[in-house]
């Protein structure tokens, strides 16, 4: 039997991008003291990410998990705040920008959304995301962490992040070298298969390595998982802008905390702010540049088969517009220490995580469904986005919140209520009316709840350094003012 | 201003417990100043009304309407309920309890039980039940507020009440008059629907007075009049999971000290509830008619009561299943008109409970968005589904052979969603809860190690810590517990000294 002390538990992690050492940190914590167990990793040397990553605050708190400090990684890797996301030309109609925000936005009232109050006794739905901190802080470029205090305003703040893909992997790989984890470099160049799954596998022709648990973190290769069990869902039928180019440009001042998301008439592209650079991803529908890549979109259906569990990029590619790669990896590692096997029969552990990892990736899928599918431009390749039958689910939930602004409960969800609300209510997809428990309160006290929330945002921000400075006191070692 | 969409009327057939919730709460909630609510019961068709035993969610609703809990208790001969006994169920001879609240401490974000199921291999662990609050609490019979201390091992305590369901609604209805519900006594014979598009217009009276309204809840107990004798919604019939069809109530004198928990003893047709309230033990027994004649079940139920009976046996029959559509059009089905699962959880009043809550999230206006409606049929099925699975664990992990409905409880295929979590138990002692599930991991830690569904293994990550630490850990919170209980009263001086209702004599 694996897993006890007689025969302990080894993990072999095969990646070394982000994916692959956040995965050996996990794994590493999960098993410390746990006798004989032991995890190593076989890290391919080369690029192995995009120049620039936009995360979420999901990736802040599988950080926190894992005892990684977030203003160390600012300063260290040369990354900036992200407090949400900035979407520009969605709508074909010239309505404004719209931001989506981190963090809370306006607080609920019993089972009343935030949203219904801002449209039965606010100035109307359009507003809705300016009663956040975080979009107040992105419309004037600042930045401070979130307060640890409750009763302080700036604690309803949450961030994710802009990170320089190879400084961010060579800190995670400095910080797991610390920790005492194994790394091999090398490159896979055989695996061997048995009826449970994985037997082994060969680098470079003339080390062979074997393990009770393998974890594929290839990305879209998915070398380990091909060899036992690739069948994908594809999902390249979902949106038309398939191909990647990306681009280094010049630093833009001031520097804001926001990944942006751009669309214009051949397609999109996200923006995202470093100190030195801003990284450009764009996605067009065809390769009309020398150097693009053509995106994979789609999910294994068992990410976990055998004793094989994939995860990040070779577990599931979601259209880059659901902002979910980090979200889904962060999840899955969560999850991991709760699913550890204990005997080469993990079957109950994969099922388990094969279920909510198809629901969380099935939400990924509906958000970019959304908003391919909300956006108002009138170009023939936007208007054909709009023909796409939405799923099952995600029609309903459109109904629900289309007919007076409810939410769909949806099981094992990446995103936050608001995050959908601050989607449908920015590309235009409003309620036809407000929730009638709204008509209960007061319009006198609700108005000046309002108000008062709103004050506080601005006022709030106002008062947090700027964005660049912040970053730069980071560095420097100065605690936050 | 008031919407031109909003309700003028609602109408509430049936005054039994969810009748009687459901006013109380729409008065307390919709409060928008236009919306009416009228409620009809027929007292010569009268209620079930043997609803006693609740669970912790039902002081959220309690204190949503505002209530004082001593008042409540007075006013309905309430006592404290902190856990369930199963008596006989895991086999004849063995007692378990399923309390409220959490197990130990969680150490190092690896699970309780997880070191438990260790220390009891090495012998080194106390009961499972030792380590909970309620459970040590209910088996001395003692209950009052423990101060809370942030660093103690000890969960906070958690309690329900048992209670007479019809002073319940009593209290209820004082609450829901005084908040200008209005009250009309009499039958309905007749349903009137629109003959554009089915809705119910209105309901007729057997005086041939028409009510109309523009919601019409249903609550009108098992035949539900409107959702299914109106609307057809159907039934999901789940008797071969659970074959109970009927029972017997009874309610007798006290006799004994006062016990804080319901007790459910297993019969080899069914099983019997014990309830005690203030001034008297409710009783009965769900049985198997294809297992046992009523007679026969009357005598077992009366042969195995505290004290002498206080009325004639009242039988009730009963299909286990729910409404396959809970919202059809401008009508929703609350209560006992939703469907049906026996009491062997106290689950009936939580199910009322929880559907008022939701019909308060997606309260419809007058354009009644079918979106609102899928979403609370998806939600009400959900919660029935997963108690469902919780009640047949209990009847198919028994070790009762040779009685002919235990074996078949034990040898059929049960629900798939309930199969992978035992699979999941049995191989480690892991288990999986989605989100908003109602019976927390401690309730079925509780009952599958309470009916000796013992793991093969445990979590690897236990071996991580020190053996002898965890020892010590263990005895600690042990005594945690065992302290927090010697503080507390017996739960007889608890009700007297704050909730004592007047005395009442026994009907004649
Ligand atoms: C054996 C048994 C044990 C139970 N134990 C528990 C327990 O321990 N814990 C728990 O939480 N729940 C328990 N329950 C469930 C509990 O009894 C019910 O949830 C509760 O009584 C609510 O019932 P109700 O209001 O839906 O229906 P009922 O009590 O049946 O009320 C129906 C109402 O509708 C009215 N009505 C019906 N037809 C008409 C008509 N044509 N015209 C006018 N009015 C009409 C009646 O007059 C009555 O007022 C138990 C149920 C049973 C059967």
């Amino acid at each position: 039997m694996t897993g006890s002390a007689a025969n302990p538990l080894s993990i072999l992690i095969i990646g070394g991008g982000p994916d692959g050492w956040l995965t050996a940190l996990a794994a590493h914590q999960a098993v410390a003291g746990l006798p004989g167990a032991s995890v190593r990793i076989v890290h391919e040397e080369g690029p192995v990410c995009a120049p620039a990553l936009s995360a979420p605050p999901d990736l802040r708190m599988l950080h926190g998990r894992l005892g990684l400090n977030d203003g160390d990684i600012l300063a260290r890797t040369g990354g900036a705040a992200r407090l949400g996301r900035l979407f520009s030309g969605w709508r074909g109609d010239g309505q404004p920008d719209f931001i989506q925000p981190h963090g809370a936005i306006g607080a609920n009232w019993g089972p009343l959304h935030f949203h219904q109050q801002v449209a039965a006794h606010g100035p109307g739905t359009d507003d809705y995301a300016n009663y956040a901190l975080a979009a107040q802080a992105i419309k004037q470029a600042r930045f401070a962490p979130p307060s640890p205090n409750p009763r302080d305003f700036l604690s309803t703040l949450d961030f994710g992040f802009h990170l320089d893909c190879a400084a961010y992997t060579a800190l995670l790989r400095d910080t797991a070298r610390q920790r005492g984890i194994e790394a091999c470099p090398g490159r896979v160049t055989a695996i061997e298969t048995d009826e449970t799954g994985l037997a082994g596998v060969t680098l470079d022709k003339s080390r062979y390595l074997k393990a009770d648990l393998y974890i594929d973190a290839t990305g879209p290769e998915m070398k380990l998982a091909a060899a036992i069990n690739a069948a994908c869902e594809d999902w390249s039928d979902d949106t038309p802008f398939l191909f990647e180019a990306t681009r280094l440009e010049t630093p833009r001042s001031p520097l804001t905390p926001a990944t942006r998301i751009i669309a214009d008439p051949a397609g999109w592209h996200m923006a995202i702010a470093l100190p030195d650079a801003t990284v450009t991803r764009r996605f067009t529908a065809t390769a009309d540049d020398g150097d693009t890549a053509r995106l994979t979109p789609g999910r294994l259906r068992t990410p976990w088969s055998g004793n094989c569990l994939a995860i990040g990029g070779a577990a599931c590619r979601p259209d880059p517009l659901a902002d979910a790669d980090l979200p889904l990896l962060a999840r899955t590692l969560l999850r991991l220490p709760g699913l550890l096997p204990t005997g080469p029969d993990m079957r109950a552990e994969a099922d388990v995580h094969n279920r909510a990892f198809t629901r969380e990736s099935d939400a990924a899928r509906d958000f970019s469904a959304l908003v391919l599918g909300s956006q108002t431009r009138s170009e023939p390749v936007w208007r054909a986005c709009r023909d796409a039958a939405p799923s099952d689910r995600l029609a309903h939930a459109t109904a629900l919140f289309k007919a007076r602004g409810r939410l769909a409960t949806r099981e094992h969800d990446i995103y936050r209520p608001g995050d959908w609300v601050t989607a449908w209510l920015g590309l235009g997809v409003k309620p036809r009316r407000h929730d009638p428990l709204a008509d209960r309160l007061d319009p006198a006290v609700a108005s000046a709840r309002l108000t008062q929330i709103r004050t506080l945002a601005e006022q709030t921000a106002a008062a947090m350094p700027d964005h660049q400075a912040a970053l730069s006191r980071l560095k420097a070692g100065v605690p936050p003012a | 201003m008031i919407n031109p969409k909003t309700l003028d009327q609602v109408v509430i057939v049936g005054g039994g417990s969810a009748g009687w919730m459901t006013a109380a709460a729409l008065s307390r909630l919709i409060g928008n100043g236009h919306t009416r609510i009228t409620l009809i019961e027929s007292e010569a068709i009268g209620i079930v009304g043997v609803g006693e035993a609740t669970i912790p969610p039902i002081r959220h609703f309690n204190e949503l309407l505002g209530l004082d809990e001593r008042d409540f208790l007075r006013a309905t001969q309430g006592t404290i309920k902190t856990a369930i006994e199963f008596v006989d169920w895991t086999r004849p001879g063995h007692t378990y309890l399923h309390p409220f609240g959490t197990y130990g401490a969680d150490m190092n974000a690896v699970k309780f039980h997880q070191y438990w199921l260790k220390l009891r291999q090495l012998g080194q662990a106390e009961a499972f039940g030792e380590y909970n609050l309620c459970d040590v609490a209910a088996r001395q019979n003692r209950f009052g507020p423990v101060a809370r201390d942030r660093q103690s091992p000890v969960s906070s305590l958690h309690w329900a009440y048992h209670f007479d369901a019809s002073l319940y609604a009593r209290h209820l209805r004082r609450y829901a008059e005084q908040r200008g519900v209005q009250r009309i006594e009499g039958k309905v014979v007749d349903v009137h629907q629109r003959p554009e598009d089915g809705f119910i217009a209105s309901v007729e009276m057997e005086s041939g007075d028409r009510i109309g309204g523009d919601l019409f809840v249903d609550c009108s107990g098992f035949r539900g009049l409107l959702i299914e004798q109106t609307l057809k919604s159907g039934f999901e019939d789940w008797t071969h999971w659970l074959p109970c069809n009927r029972a017997i109530a009874v309610s007798s004198a006290s006799a004994g000290e006062l016990t804080p928990f319901t007790r459910s003893t297993a019969r080899d047709a069914g099983w019997q509830w014990r309830i005690p309230l203030q001034h008297r033990i409710g009783s009965g027994f769900v049985y198997s008619a294809d297992h046992l004649s009523e007679d026969e079940a009357t005598s077992v139920m009366l042969d195995n009561l505290d004290g002498e009976p206080l009325n004639t046996p009242k039988p009730i029959r009963f299909t286990t299943g729910r409404r396959k559509q809970a919202w059809i059009k401008n009508c929703v089905a609350i209560g006992l008109a939703s469907g049906f699962l026996e009491p062997l959880e106290s689950t009936s009043i939580h199910i009322t409970q929880a559907g008022i809550s939701r019909l308060m999230a997606l309260f419809p206006d007058k354009d009644f968005d079918p979106a609102g409606i899928t979403e609370y049929n998806r939600q009400a099925e959900y919660l029935y589904r997963h108690i469902r699975d919780f009640i047949v664990l209990h009847y198919h992990a028994n070790e009762r052979h040779g009685v002919p409905l235990w074996d078949h409880c034990r040898n059929m295929a049960i629900p798939e969603t309930l199969q992978r979590k035992l699979d999941l138990f049995r191989l480690k002692g892991r288990l999986f809860r989605y989100e908003d599930e109602l019976f927390a991991e401690s309730s079925w830690h509780a009952v599958l190690l309470g009916q000796n569904v013992m793991p093969d293994g445990y979590d690897p990550l236990v071996d991580a810590a020190p053996e002898d630490r965890i020892i010590d850990a263990f005895r600690q919170m042990h005594q945690a517990v065992a302290g927090a209980v010697a503080s507390m009263p017996k739960h007889q001086t608890f009700i007297d000294q704050h909730c004592r209702a007047a005395m009442t004599a026994p009907p004649a």
